[in-house]
This record gives C-alpha cells, sequence and structure tokens, in this order.
C-alpha cells in the first residue's frame, strides 16, 4: 500500500520549546513525530512552552522526539489535547467522554451540549470542561 | 457439583488457547481472557510477555481488580518489575515478525473463522456502528488469533458475517499466500465451550463443552453446522492451584461474573 501524503499534521506533546523542539513525558510517544515527518507542514501544540534547556533538566534526550526541523508553527494550548489523555499532565477524562456520547444519539441534546461546550472557542470550551470536572467531583 | 463454576471453567478454557506459546506477546482483550492470560503465565506458560496494558511489558502476577467496584485501569501501576518498554509502533513490529497471540472478542463470527468487530447490518448504513476494524486484519494474517465469546448465541456464531475484520480460512485462501502465510486461527472459547478448526474443511470444530452444558445447546446456540466428533469431553477442570490463583490472587473481587454470571 503507497504511503499517504499528508497536507498537514497537528499534534499535541507535554513540552517544546519556542523554535518547535518537542517532548513527551507519558509511557508511550504514539506516532506523532511519523506524522510530523510524514506532512509538508506540522504544527505542534503542547502543555507549556519551555526554555530548551529545561527539556533535558529532568528527562532523557530521547523524549525529545520531534526535531525542529519537521515543523512549522508551535502554540502553547495546556489541556490541548482534551478529551484524550496527555500523561503525565492529565488523564482521559471520561465523565465528559460520557456526555458526549450521550449527547451525539440525540439530536435535542447535542444542541445543548453544542451550546454549553463548542460556543466559546479554545478558552470556553476550557472553562466548561472545568465547570464539568468540578460538578462531577 | 463441579467445585467450581461456569466463569472459571471459561478461564481455563481461555489459558488453554495459549498452551505451547513460549515466548510471545499475550494480548488479551477482555476480563476473562486476561485473567486467563496471568494464570497461564504464572503456571504452564512462564515465558509469555504480558503488558500493563499501556505501553511496558511486566512480570508478575497481579489482580484485575482491587475493590468489588472499579476494574483496574489500563497503565495503573502494576506491583511486578517493568521488563522492556513496548510503546504502540513497537507492538505494530511484533505483529509482523508473528510474534504475538491476540483474543478478541467478535460481535459475529462465522463457521470459518471471519470476525466482525466493526458493524452490524449494511456496510452503507449499519444499525450499529462498533469498533471498527481496528487491528483485526493484521492480527489474523500475522500471527495466532483466539476469540473469545461471553454470551454464545445465533446472533454471534452467524451463517455470514456482515463484515469481515478478522480474516477467516476462506477469505485468506481467496486473498493467497500474503494472507494464508502466518495465518494461525487457534481457537474459540465461548460461554458453553471450546472450539477450534477442522484441519481438512477448516469449518469450526467443536472441542469441549464446559461442565453443565450438552452438545445439543451448543448446536441450538450456533447458526451454522460445526464439525462435531463422535465423543466430545469435558473442557479441563482447574487444578487446586489454578482455582487458588483466580480466586485469591488474580480475581479476588470476582469480576469475573460481570462476563459470565457464575
Amino acid at each position: 500500500m503507497p504511503a499517504l501524503r499528508l497536507d498537514a499534521a497537528l499534534v499535541h506533546m507535554n513540552q517544546a520549546d519556542a523554535k518547535g523542539n518537542a517532548q513527551f513525558l507519558g509511557p508511550d510517544p504514539y506516532f506523532d513525530d511519523l506524522f510530523c515527518a510524514a506532512a509538508d507542514e506540522a504544527f505542534v501544540s503542547c502543555e507549556r512552552i519551555v526554555p530548551t534547556r529545561e527539556l533535558t533538566k529532568a528527562a532523557h534526550p530521547a523524549t525529545i522526539v520531534i526535531s525542529r526541523m519537521l515543523v512549522t508553527g508551535v502554540v502553547e494550548a495546556p489541556h490541548g489535547a482534551h478529551f484524550t489523555s496527555c500523561v503525565p499532565d492529565y488523564g482521559r477524562d471520561e465523565p465528559f467522554q460520557r456526555a458526549y456520547v450521550e449527547a451525539a444519539g440525540d439530536p435535542g441534546r447535542w444542541a445543548s451540549f453544542g451550546d454549553r461546550f463548542l460556543a466559546g472557542g479554545e478558552a470556553g470550551y476550557q472553562r466548561a470542561v472545568a465547570a464539568l470536572a468540578a460538578g462531577e467531583a | 457439583m463441579p467445585g467450581y463454576d461456569r466463569a472459571e471453567a471459561c478461564v481455563i478454557a481461555c489459558a488453554e488457547a495459549f498452551r505451547g506459546d513460549g515466548e510471545i506477546l499475550a494480548s488479551p482483550i477482555g476480563l476473562i481472557p486476561v485473567i486467563a492470560v496471568r494464570l497461564a503465565r504464572q503456571t504452564f506458560e512462564p515465558l509469555l510477555l504480558v503488558t500493563d496494558g499501556e505501553a511496558c511489558v511486566v512480570e508478575g502476577t497481579w489482580p484485575v481488580a482491587t475493590s468489588s467496584a472499579s476494574i483496574q485501569a489500563p497503565g495503573t501501576p502494576v506491583p511486578g518489575p517493568v521488563e522492556s518498554w513496548l510503546p504502540y509502533r513497537a507492538v505494530l513490529d511484533v505483529v509482523r515478525r508473528g510474534d504475538r497471540h491476540v483474543m478478541m472478542t467478535p460481535s459475529q463470527i462465522d463457521a470459518f473463522g471471519n470476525a466482525n468487530i466493526s458493524a452490524i447490518g449494511n456496510h452503507a448504513k449499519p444499525t450499529a456502528q462498533l469498533l471498527g476494524a481496528r487491528g483485526a486484519p493484521g492480527n489474523t494474517v500475522s500471527h495466532s488469533t483466539s476469540y473469545w465469546v461471553p454470551r454464545h448465541s445465533p446472533r454471534v456464531f452467524v451463517p455470514k458475517v456482515d463484515l469481515i475484520a478478522g480474516v477467516g480460512w476462506d477469505s485468506a485462501a481467496k486473498a493467497g499466500p500474503a494472507a494464508t502465510r502466518y495465518m494461525r486461527l487457534r481457537r474459540v472459547v465461548s460461554n458453553l465451550a471450546s472450539f477450534d478448526w477442522d484441519p481438512g474443511s477448516r469449518r469450526m470444530r467443536l472441542l469441549s463443552v464446559h461442565p453443565g452444558v450438552t452438545v445439543d445447546e451448543v448446536v441450538a446456540a450456533t447458526g451454522f453446522d460445526l464439525v462435531i466428533g463422535d465423543e466430545v469431553p469435558a473442557t479441563r477442570a482447574p487444578t487446586a492451584e489454578e482455582l487458588h490463583l483466580v480466586r485469591e490472587v488474580i480475581d479476588p473481587y470476582g469480576a469475573r461474573y460481570r462476563e459470565v454470571p457464575g
């Protein structure tokens, strides 16, 4: 089977520097570096943008699996992998996933789900997610 | 009363699927398969490799649940030491090498072992969207595959599956040597019985029935004709050591009864 040519890759990592060197700190790097290498343009979002020196302060250099030469742009986007996991920063949000599944099967509830979580951009989304988590606790 | 229940018979039957595997990665999916693989490694297959459900191969034998309420989540720290790192990408390499035995749960399976985990009904507009084909096609043509069916019925054991995700013997033969070369369908274990495939006809064959189950019950619950010998033995009974390991060490809170009532 021939390889797919990717126009762009969007990946989320634990840490990166401002040049786009990016690092995973969880148990598994999955395929994010491979997506970046296979794409014409790659955009890295991350939990924290830190000085380059910080990347190897407490972690092995082998955790920096994405080199800046693969990366078109980098952005700090805390909680940007929600509702999936970004271990060790956070795990999967199962209550949110349940709310999504319940809403997705019902057009009326989907409209209110959209109003609650999707109408306010990234900041509004993260505020609504935090409010759901506070209510669940 | 044999002194053990149906769920425990299923654990033994699933463990037996891994007998003789040696030093390969065991990938059980489902509670009773997970219990079975830990049991097999602790007893008759000590060389099996088992992961923590995330990205590490770990030693030891640990419980599937730590309370009556919780099933241990994947990646939860396990007591045994990590013996190697096995991220997702490395699992794909193991699949290509063939050093793996997966046990999956099909929503439908036919006599030749074609298995559907993807969608029920017309593919253009399914009545139920399931997992998707996932790794089933690559798994089935690359290494050992077994199946676990917690509720044996004619809705699962069907004449023809709606979508082929796991490749059966007849489909592989049509696809040619690339599909057949490394294919090893090993066992089907259900809550009623154990099966393998007749080497001549490649149709599913009744291997043993669990205690308290008759051959007629199995036939009535199966939507295709099984190959059935003159004598169908009972599924092997657990040893005292195996019962101790299941009840006290691996599944002390009875999580197995969520899949098969006791």
